[in-house]
């Protein structure tokens, strides 16, 4: 019996677990607690440790399927994974969201974080929400992966649906398993399929439905010592804020202006990821700006600014939706 | 061993220098960084000048630019800490070697 391994990875919401749990023959070993940060804008439970689950390619041949945790706080569980768990992987699933506002930007953070152990291993990227968000496509994945270095395979899939994510597993191992019956295969695991079963103007009225339920303030809000969000656009106006303290509005207003007067006048430095500000007794503050908008959050200075960090990171890129 | 290899030995900093009234006191930046220095310095004390006409009590600031992160610590109304680190090292491990080695880096 030949066993092989692949890890699936990506941001909160790609749909790892939902991958897992389409190709796996056997009831998935999954950690799922109820969200606690900005993910409930699009989720109520997320995973927190690991997924995992088996699919039985032929009789001589075996896929173990490994899924990580997406929040970065969680990133401990990577490094697990990575140095022990799937250290014998044959490659990394890296699954992207194609509603995410800059789905390059999830590449380039999760190609950095997995460098050193997808150098001797494949690399698939797998785009996953493309019936909700059609571009960018496959062409224009290609294009921008290769202007990035990359040089890798690049599939569109339905999380939900066995067939499609199956052909992540032909391209991984498709070519040295040469016995696997792949009609089959697709029969059997028909069964995990999750797709809905509505109609499209149903499926399209419960996607809003949650959407519109959770604001991006409410997401926010989510998390465990974000204590208030301003959110504002291309004109650095104000398109909502909950954040109560008068002065602290004022400040993260001025430190968005800070930062693209420091861009400005700096433009050697490049862009400005973020700024933070602490005091021994004050909220941190700190501000995300981007083009087309900027987010300021206020926290309590024991949270750490790390996760402040990726909270904004997933706020601003579901900011659309 | 001086007090930025301590830092450093503890992984919390690439390196970092003491700047009193604006002006460089020590500094641990090596000559090929000294563009980097310039812009930490720079863009740290333009936040503080700004910040400070609201809130005189803010005394971390953060600028995280590529893999970089400038900070910037106050550590009395002249003197004012510089580091240059990864982008994301845990902030409050600085704070807090900071705290305790407060009259190190007074004496520097």
């Amino acid at each position: 019996m030949t066993d092989y391994k692949v890890l699936f990875t990506g941001s909160v919401c790609s749909g790892k677990t939902t991958a897992i749990r389409s190709l796996s023959d056997i009831e998935t070993v999954d950690t799922d607690a109820r969200v606690s940060d900005s993910a409930i804008r699009r989720k109520r439970k997320t995973t927190i440790a690991m997924d995992y689950g088996v699919l039985d390619l032929s009789d001589d041949a075996r896929l173990h399927l490994y899924g990580t945790p997406g929040q970065e706080r969680f990133k401990f569980m990577w490094e697990v994974m990575m140095s022990d768990l799937v250290h014998d992987a044959e490659g990394l699933v890296l699954l992207v969201d194609n509603t995410r506002n800059d789905p390059f930007k999830d590449i380039r953070f999760y190609v950095e974080e997995f460098r050193d152990f997808i150098v001797r291993r494949r690399l698939i990227i797998a785009v996953t929400h493309s019936d909700e968000q059609a571009e960018p496509d496959h062409d224009y994945y290609m294009q921008e992966l290769k202007a990035m270095g990359l040089f890798t395979t690049v599939i569109f899939i339905d999380a939900r649906d066995p067939s499609s994510v199956l052909k992540i597993v032909k391209e991984l191992v498709g070519h040295r398993e040469k016995e696997i019956a792949w009609s089959e295969l697709e029969e059997r695991l028909a069964v995990n399929s999750s797709m809905p079963q509505v109609t499209e103007e149903e499926h399209e009225s419960s996607s809003a439905d949650m959407s519109e339920n959770v604001t991006l303030l409410d997401a926010a809000m989510n998390t465990r010592g974000i204590t208030g969000a301003i959110h504002l656009g291309a004109d650095r106006k104000v398109l909502s804020s909950n954040v109560s303290s008068k002065q602290n509005k004022e400040l993260l207003r001025s430190m968005i202006n800070l930062v693209t007067a420091l861009e400005t006048k700096a433009s050697f430095l490049g862009h400005i990821d973020d700024l933070v500000l602490c005091g021994p007794q004050q909220e941190t503050l700190s501000v995300f700006v981007e083009k087309e908008q900027a987010l300021g959050l206020c926290s309590d200075k024991e949270l750490s600014i790390n996760v402040v960090k990726q909270q904004a990171m997933d706020l601003l890129q579901w900011s659309q939706r | 061993m001086t007090i930025w290899h301590d830092m450093q030995a503890a992984g919390l900093i690439h390196c970092g220098c003491v700047l009193l009234n604006g002006e460089v006191q020590h500094s641990c930046f090596p000559a090929e960084s000294k563009k980097q220095l310039a812009v930490a310095k720079q863009a740290l004390m333009y936040v503080f000048r700004s910040v400070d006409k609201s809130d005189k009590d803010y005394d971390e600031a953060h600028i995280e630019i590529g893999d970089a992160l400038f900070s910037g610590f106050k550590l009395d109304s002249d003197r004012l800490l510089i580091f240059l680190s990864e982008h994301d090292t845990n902030t409050l491990q600085i704070r807090q070697f900071i705290d305790d080695n407060k009259e190190r880096f007074l004496q520097l």
